[in-house]
């Protein structure tokens, strides 16, 4: 009987909404979840790019040969290589310190190289024997066309490609002069691999995460000269920044797209079980128990339910395969394959919300009595509100911190959530006593209209909750959006700075300022370089655990300490005080997350070497840093007292057009110690990821505003069938259309106003406090945005409402009162 | 039944009238509180094909006559309400409410002469659930922009419901709804009344209560009544009987 029941209700457009809400839910959960899963995880995989393998460990002398040894015996693929410094020169250019970059005969592990040839662009492991391969503006400086000679070590070779795409190009790193990469064999032969020689030996690996994991602790004892593991979390600040966010915006999304379906098919299953109350009265009347109502309307709700899942893990697969593949052609790029667990999360909370949303009200049905069959007076049972919204809540707490990472985060979306929805049934009720007592003194199908929403107060009060709801829901979601796009472009594509200057000496300030005046370019501050070495834990510290992975090996490399006389363009003080720069003495400020992963904390003093000098001093402060803006930041900022005397060269950071060598060349002439790093792959990089999760963000978002239209037309449904039946009653009377339709704007427009207005406002403040505590990102709304929230949700409720009435506006009464039913 | 002359102006001989086929005097214009249909039919399509419900009804109604349109269940006089009362379009034919042909207006014409001319009793009251019986009577008026209050409480007075001004309907038993249907259906002062079996969900003493309230709240007779009964002891108090059987008048 449930089945049959369950075919009939469907062919009768009673489990539409409940079943389209649930079927955007899991598919936005399994389908786009996937795709969402597998680009971020595509983004780790560039990481790995970057790194030339899932890790790499880098020393200054042989003790790679170990590190290969051990990535052999543990199956893992590995691929040498060496960097060195070595003068670069040709015919039509002054030989100049250049960067070689040296590769053995083994096989890039991630991509080949793409190097511009004589043939076009192609994809190569290495350069040919006698040749070798510049960067652009190596080949730039050199003056060297393709087939052209480069003498590298005195040893001349044929320059044989210039590269577009080097896969393991490290983005930490410095790089100086011309990039030279040639076969590691023509290093050997020149001789520039002797004793003395200063060269950096890197081995990269790829395989099984047991085994990587294994061989990474092993590289991390190793304490030879220069000895440095890398692995995914090296990434630059910038890239990190850039994943974190994406991803937490991405899993947030997600997640308000299933809560508003979940208040769809909360508020369709109500509908439901009041449409059936009836039908409960009489099935009592003739007989049925409550665990025979039970097995009827849970049967139904099991069946079509099922289905609807199935039918949204179905598409979301057929989703997954169109899309993923589409993203990959766009982007140029492959994505890891999909696994189950976005699926299975897909259908448990499908699950979860049919169970907590859905059942409740069909469950009340088994309490409806009998005598319901003769008193129509008698109201519907109530589910137990206190439990189910406690059931509720807890489950919207955990997929809003398994999606944004942590506790502050959840708190701050389901306590936003939570208050906006408890304003909007305030404001509700207001809105209904408010016209009862204005709509008195009035007259006509205005003063109607008004004071319906007074007489059904309750409804009132569920549509301005439900509408005000998704609005906000949406509208924060397009805020942010904004401002994580806007943040996206501002930095990667405006006027955020792609060329860094490092080494310029104090006294070479004014050669410098006139080189940049010649150029018009301006520098994004001056800032001191300081060299330093972290001095083991002090006292206070050495109770604590040590740090461990990435934390272990920050401690053991060269800091870059500066100074500042006030807080940093950037940074955000999130702990102590800054100092004041005449009365700081010994301070450290420090950046969060670096302190955290070397275990410091506000008040811990800390010492390091400078050139044989020792700084001690106390952390007074700890700052947030906005790496994205690319100007020259420091994890670790000493006060001026500490920096005055230490020895330090200076950085700046500049922005000139992509591809653009005369900042380099003229610096080469009158500031020739200085080295200019061209951050553009990094700038790039961002910029792809950029792209790409601005795809994933955009399809997102439209699911979500999908769940948000269910709930709109949720809303607007609960009262359908008695707004279709009054409008039959008024045309009896002699209503007009105009009227009619009049009626039915000033009812939605007013709920829309209501609504559309604190949910703006809503949105506004839940955005603000995410984007700042989750997202790291300052929010950008303004007035006029808010003002068009507003505006959007009354328009958007009035449409709702007129639509779902239009049909009838200008039927006969007899075909109105029909369709009432 | 020999039906009685209507004291307001009669234009046709009201048995000749009813015959089926018979052409009235069509150069003539009907008058004001009157109603009148030629040929009227409706056919409705169903999945296994098309339902006529009516045909070839011709018909008139003098103003200030009482008529009864009696039949078996199914055959289709609900539908000729409807029809003649502009709540639904004929298939064919041509039909006049209030001296107005609506065989051919559109809706929103219809329902402007319903707002002018006409007053609906439900079989099953069809009062707005969320409005108080004085809200519900002085709706109608509140269409034409006028205040209804005074006018509402009046009739709600006179129906006996002068202590229940401000109770829902579902505070109220079936009789009780349905003389607040008929306050607010008397409540702009019709020249026509329709009334769809106002007395089938009651029972017999309050249906003879409902029907004395429906003939007495025009005690000056000026208002054409038609309604849709199958009993025959309302239908013997009006003039006359129109009797539908298959969806055609008999003579």
């Amino acid at each position: 009987m449930a089945g049959r029941q369950a075919w009939a209700g469907w062919r009768n457009g009673e489990f539409g909404v409940l079943m389209a809400a649930l079927f955007v839910a899991v598919l936005a959960l399994a389908g786009v979840g996937s795709i969402a899963q597998r680009t971020t995880d595509a983004l780790a995989e560039q990481s790995r790019r970057l790194v030339g393998g899932d890790a790499a460990f880098t020393s200054d002398d042989r003790a790679i040969d170990a590190a290969l040894g051990d990535a052999r015996t543990l199956g893992l693929r590995a691929y040498r290589s060496v960097e060195l410094s070595s003068m670069v020169g040709s015919g039509n250019a002054a030989p100049q310190l250049g960067t070689l970059k040296a590769l053995a005969d083994d096989a890039p592990l991630l991509g080949a190289y793409r190097v511009r040839t004589a043939s076009g662009v192609q994809a190569l492991p290495r350069p040919a024997a006698g040749t070798l391969w510049l960067s652009a503006s190596g080949a730039e400086r050199m003056r060297t066309p393709l087939g052209g000679i480069v003498e590298v070590g005195g040893r001349p070779l044929r320059l044989a490609g210039i590269v577009v795409e080097e896969p393991d190009r490290p983005l930490n790193g410095v790089e100086l002069g011309p990039r030279v990469i040639l076969p590691l064999a023509e290093v050997e032969a020149g001789g520039l691999l002797g004793p003395g020689a200063r060269a950096s030996w890197r081995v990269a690996v790829a395989g099984a995460p047991a085994a990587i994991a294994r061989w990474v602790k092993a590289r991390e004892a190793d304490r030879s000269p220069g000895a440095r593991v890398e692995t995914g979390d090296d990434l630059s600040p910038q890239l990190r920044a850039a994943l974190d966010r994406a991803q937490r915006f991405l899993s947030v999304s997600l997640v308000l797209t299933a809560a508003l379906a979940a208040v769809a098919i909360g508020m369709a299953a109500r509908q439901h079980a009041e449409r059936h109350r009836q039908v409960a009265a009489t099935l009592r009347a003739l007989g049925a128990g409550q665990r025979a109502i039970v097995g009827l309307y849970v049967g139904q709700l099991a069946l079509l339910g099922g289905i609807a899942i199935l039918l949204a893990l179905a598409a979301a697969g057929v989703l997954q395969h169109l899309a993923g593949g589409w993203i990959a052609r766009e982007l140029g790029t492959t994505l890891p394959a999909a696994t189950a667990w976005p699926l299975l999360k897909g259908a448990l909370v499908g699950l979860w919300i049919l169970l907590t949303f859905a059942l409740p009200p069909l469950l009340a049905l088994r309490r409806v009595s009998a005598l319901a069959v003769l008193r129509s007076d008698l109201r519907t049972p109530s589910p137990p509100a206190l439990a189910l919204f406690a059931l509720a809540m807890v489950g919207l707490l955990a997929l809003f911190w398994q999606a944004a990472g942590n506790a502050q985060a959840a708190g701050i979306l389901l306590g936003g959530l939570l208050a906006t929805t408890l304003v909007l049934g305030i404001a509700g009720w207001a809105l209904a006593a408010l016209v009862a007592r204005a709509g008195r003194g009035g007259s006509g199908i205005v003063r109607y209209a008004l004071l319906n929403l007074s007489r059904r107060r309750r409804l009132t009060i569920a549509q301005v909750v439900a509408l005000g709801t998704s609005l906000m829901a949406l509208l924060l979601l397009l805020l942010v959006r904004t401002d994580v796009w806007e943040q996206w472009q501002a930095t990667v594509r405006g006027d955020a700075p792609n060329r860094f200057v490092i080494n310029v000496q104090p006294d070479q300030r004014t050669s410098f300022d006139a080189v940049l005046r010649q150029l018009s370019l301006s520098p994004a501050g001056f800032s001191p370089l300081i060299r330093a070495r972290y001095i083991g834990p002090s006292a206070q510290q050495r109770g604590r655990p040590a740090p461990q992975g990435r934390g272990e090996r920050l401690a053991d490399r060269e800091f870059n300490l500066s100074t500042a006389d006030a807080l940093p363009a950037g940074n955000t003080l999130k702990a102590g005080a800054f100092w004041n720069p005449r009365s700081a003495r010994g301070e450290f400020s420090v950046e969060t997350k670096f302190a955290e992963q070397l275990r410091w904390r506000l008040g811990d003093t800390i010492a390091f070497d400078v050139a044989g000098q020792r700084i001690e001093g106390r952390i007074t402060s700890l700052r947030d840093v906005r790496w994205e803006s690319f100007t020259p930041n420091f994890f670790v900022l000493a006060s001026p007292d500490l920096a005055r005397d230490l020895p330090a060269t200076y950085i700046t950071a500049v922005k000139v057009p992509v591809g653009d060598t005369r900042l380099a060349s003229a610096l080469a002439q009158a500031v020739p110690n200085a080295n200019v790093i061209d951050i553009d792959a990094i700038t790039g990089e961002i910029r792809r990821i950029g792209d790409q999760a601005a795809m994933v963000i955009q399809v997102v978002f439209w699911f979500a505003f999908l769940s948000g239209c269910l709930v709109f037309v949720a809303a607007v449904a609960a009262t359908r069938r008695e707004r279709i039946t009054e409008l039959g009653v008024l045309r009896t009377l002699g209503a007009s259309s105009a009227q009619l339709r009049n009626a039915q704007l000033v009812e939605f427009g007013a709920i829309g106003a209501i609504a559309g207005g604190i949910a703006a406002v809503a949105a506004a403040g839940i955005g603000t406090l995410f984007a700042q505590r989750v997202l790291d990102l300052p929010p950008t709304w303004s007035g006029t945005t808010l003002a068009t929230g507003a505006l959007v949700g009354t328009t958007a409720a009035m449409l709702a409402g007129w639509l779902s009435m239009r049909r009838h506006l200008h039927a006969t009464v007899r075909e109105t009162l029909g369709a009432a039913g | 039944m020999t039906p009685s002359h209507s004291p307001h102006d009669r234009t046709l001989d009201p048995i000749a009238s009813v015959l089926p086929g018979q052409q009235a005097d069509d150069a003539s214009t009907p008058a004001r509180g009157s109603l009148r249909t030629r040929d009227v039919g409706k056919t409705v399509p169903l999945p296994d094909g098309a339902l006529t419900i009516l045909d070839g009804i011709s018909l008139d109604i003098a103003a200030g006559e009482r008529v009864a349109i009696v039949g078996e269940s199914g055959s289709g006089k609900t539908t000729l309400l409807s029809l003649l009362a502009g709540l639904d379009v004929p298939s064919h034919g041509e039909a006049w409410l209030d001296g107005r042909p609506i065989h051919a207006a559109d809706e929103d014409a219809r329902a402007a002469l319903r707002a002018q001319a006409v007053g609906f009793v439900f079989q099953n009251f069809q009062l707005m659930p969320a409005m108080s019986a004085l809200d519900n009577v002085a709706l109608p008026l509140e269409l034409r922009g006028e205040a209804g209050g005074a006018i509402a409480r009046s009739l709600l007075e006179r129906v006996g419901l002068g202590q229940r001004l401000h109770h829902l309907p579902r505070q109220l038993s079936g009789g009780e709804q349905q003389r607040v249907a008929i306050a607010r259906a008397f409540a702009t002062r019709p020249r026509i009344l329709f009334a769809d079996e106002p007395t089938g969900n009651l029972d017999r003493k309050t249906g003879l209560a409902i029907e004395d309230l429906l003939f007495g709240m025009d005690d000056a007779r000026q208002t054409t009544v038609v309604v849709v009964t199958h009993d025959e002891r309302l239908a013997a108090r009006c003039d006359r009987q129109l009797r539908l059987d298959a969806g055609r008048l008999l003579p």
